[in-house]
């Protein structure tokens, strides 16, 4: 991460015209009192995210205020339960920790004070009460992270009763919205191109790197990234591999959390482990959380970047791997396939034959593949930094403030 | 003075093009789907998904201009559904209402003609969707025609697609903005025809800018 990165630093990563276009919709919105509230300020990329907004939103010149909810442990204990059941798992909250999660907002609203913001973001359900507990006296927008598609339905019944007060909501993909009377925006995430996960890093220390991690860089690196979780299949991508040897020279390295705190990332790990059982050409990585520059290393070591997902968020592992340059062969699910294209960027696989195919395929047309890497950094430079997303949401805080002026136009001739 | 830096006596206004998209919530995942939503669906989402389209970040060429196109050959695996979609060249047709009964009409004839309908590959649902756009003044001008060139190779996209191709949905007939000034302000009929016979709807936007940045460079010859 570079805390003090300023928009001037990232106008030398997609160019000035992008910067002075995030000017020129702030200015409009100067001295525009924005609160944004979440529930922690470390850990987790909501956190992360708004790390990087608020100093460049206030370099914009918008007056933001960053809040957190404080809770008592059976708040953290439902909200979680919540996050679950909102991803389809078949989990309810008890009568005691519907109690704990509404009375967070309660208490909190009066300090916060809510009433003196121009607009309020509220990310994710832990803070969604708020809205109930204060004067409401400006938009607010419920900014959901998560793929609430198919949630379980007493969960998302008890949670909307609050987010329907919302003036707008804002998902990151088409398929992960739910039916809801207001509008429902669609910001896509990004990565930061100058965090420690995406930076630029020279030969040598990509060298050091990996060889501290023991890799064996003789032949060309096949590298997924991913924690070690039965929806990203690692013994899938490890059977692939074993496929793809036969034929031709390669190596196969599998990086992870350390799974230390994840009953069922340790299970998968070992899973792993098992179907790996002492190849030499397979390492598996289990990294410890703030690993970033390490993994920065091992995608920028890469042939190629395997994301073998059957189920996915937006698939931010694959956003970084195109900004390194890198083709990508991923599951066609969530958000890869806004991603993946195929012939393009890389390739949308569905089964382990197809993916040790289309790895054959790239490891035997080494120019094609160099040329889909930069196919994907430049989609990535338009469509997925965090430019992109400031831009999103300076024209959204516009939308919602009815500050765009009377130009607002629905062409129609 | 060259022609190519005669002044205008009004000069030509770029303005920012942003906004959002908006999920309607109605996802098809099948070809019959798709066209009773189309047939239902408010003029803007349609508009969403056949105009601003080229919005959409694409490739050195395009092969299919408008999303409907692009989701029956990467969705379905339906590369006649995809030639004839994406053979509607409708910014030139008229209102909304003639460009949704083009498309309902190339969707009946193809289920029609096919013994079962046709589903979208798992993943590949079509998410249709709206969006909330609008024009500011960017603070750029052009007064003469290299700065006009100059100006197009730098602004962002999106400005270039509101000048080029929104153009013909706001104004009368089916003229750019470019032209128009051109045409207008520094009286260069010829520059503005070579800009008008462009078929733009065949490239991606940087394609066009490009295209545009060529046929306004003074020596430029067909």
């Amino acid at each position: 991460m570079t805390p003090g990165a300023s928009l001037d630093d990232y106008a030398e990563i997609v160019g000035r015209g992008r910067i002075d276009v995030l000017r020129r919709l702030a200015s409009r919105l100067q001295g525009l009192r924005l609160v944004v509230v979440n529930s922690t300020r470390v850990g987790g990329g909501v956190a992360e995210l708004l790390s990087r907004h608020v100093p460049l939103f206030t370099e914009l010149g918008l007056r933001v205020r960053w809040e957190v909810i404080v809770g008592a442990p059976e708040f953290f204990v439902a909200t979680k339960r919540m996050h679950n059941a909102l991803q389809g798992y078949p989990t309810d909250l008890t009568k005691s920790q519907r109690d704990a999660y509404v009375a967070a907002s309660r208490r909190d609203a009066e300090r916060l004070g809510l009433g003196d913001a121009d607009v309020v973001a509220i990310h994710d359900p832990q803070p969604a009460p708020l809205i109930s507990f204060g004067p409401k006296v400006c938009p607010w927008i419920w900014r959901c992270h998560i793929d609430a598609s198919r949630p379980f339905r007493p969960v998302w019944k008890f949670l909307h009763e609050w987010v329907r007060q919302y003036d707008a909501s804002v998902f990151s993909l088409s398929s992960f919205t739910r039916p809801l009377d207001h509008p429902q925006f669609l910001i896509p995430p990004s990565i930061d191109p100058l965090s420690d996960k995406n930076a630029e890093l020279g030969t040598d220390e990509i060298d050091r790197r990996l060889a501290a991690l023991r890799i064996d860089r003789s032949e060309p690196l096949l590298v997924q990234v991913s924690r070690y979780d039965r929806f990203k299949n690692p013994v899938g991508v490890v059977r692939a591999f074993r496929r793809v040897r036969k034929l031709d020279r390669c190596r196969l390295v599998l990086a992870g959390g350390s799974a230390d705190d994840d009953p069922e990332g340790a299970e998968v790990l070992r899973e792993v482990l098992d179907e790996v059982d002492g190849d030499p050409d397979i390492d598996v990585l289990a990294l410890p959380p703030d690993s970033h520059r390490d993994i920065n290393a091992l995608q920028r070591a890469a042939a190629i970047v395997i994301q073998n997902s059957t189920k996915e968020g937006f698939g931010l592992t694959v956003t970084e791997a195109m900004w390194k340059g890198k083709p990508v062969v991923a599951g066609a699910a969530g958000g890869i396939t806004l991603q993946v294209h195929d012939h393009r960027t890389g390739f949308l696989v569905h089964s382990e034959e197809g993916l040790a195919f289309r790895l054959r395929y790239l490891l035997n047309r080494r120019p094609l593949a160099q040329a889909m890497g930069r196919e994907g950094r430049e989609l990535v430079r338009y469509r997925f930094l965090l430019t992109r997303q400031l831009r999103d949401w300076l024209t959204l805080l516009l939308i919602v403030t009815k500050r765009a002026g009377n130009e607002l136009s629905i062409p129609q001739k | 003075m060259t022609a190519s830096e005669m002044r205008a006596t009004e000069p030509f206004l770029f303005a920012d093009y942003e906004g959002l998209v908006v999920a309607t919530g109605w996802d098809a995942r099948n070809l019959r789907e798709l066209t009773e939503i189309v047939r239902r669906a408010p003029g803007e989402v349609i508009h969403h998904h056949m105009f601003r389209a080229a919005l959409e970040h694409r490739y050195g060429t395009w092969d299919h201009p408008n999303d409907f196109g692009a989701w029956a050959a990467n969705a379905l695996g339906d590369p006649v559904l995809a030639e004839k979609l994406s053979s509607l060249d409708l910014f030139r047709r008229g209102d909304i209402e003639d460009t949704r009964a083009a498309v309902i009409e190339v969707l009946e004839e193809h289920l029609d003609a096919v013994s079962t309908v046709p589903w979208a590959r798992p993943g590949f649902g079509f998410h249709f969707a709206s969006g909330i756009y609008f024009a500011l003044p960017s603070q750029r001008e052009a007064w003469t025609v290299d700065e006009l060139r100059q100006a197009i190779a730098e602004i962002p996209l999106s400005s270039l697609y509101f000048h080029f191709h929104e153009a013909r949905l706001r104004g009368q007939g089916d003229e750019d903005d470019f032209s128009r000034w051109l045409r207008d302000e520094l009286r260069r009929e010829d520059l503005a025809e070579r800009l008008r016979r462009i078929d733009f709807y065949l490239f991606s936007l940087e394609e066009l800018r490009q295209r545009i940045v060529t046929l306004l460079t003074p020596g430029f010859s067909e």
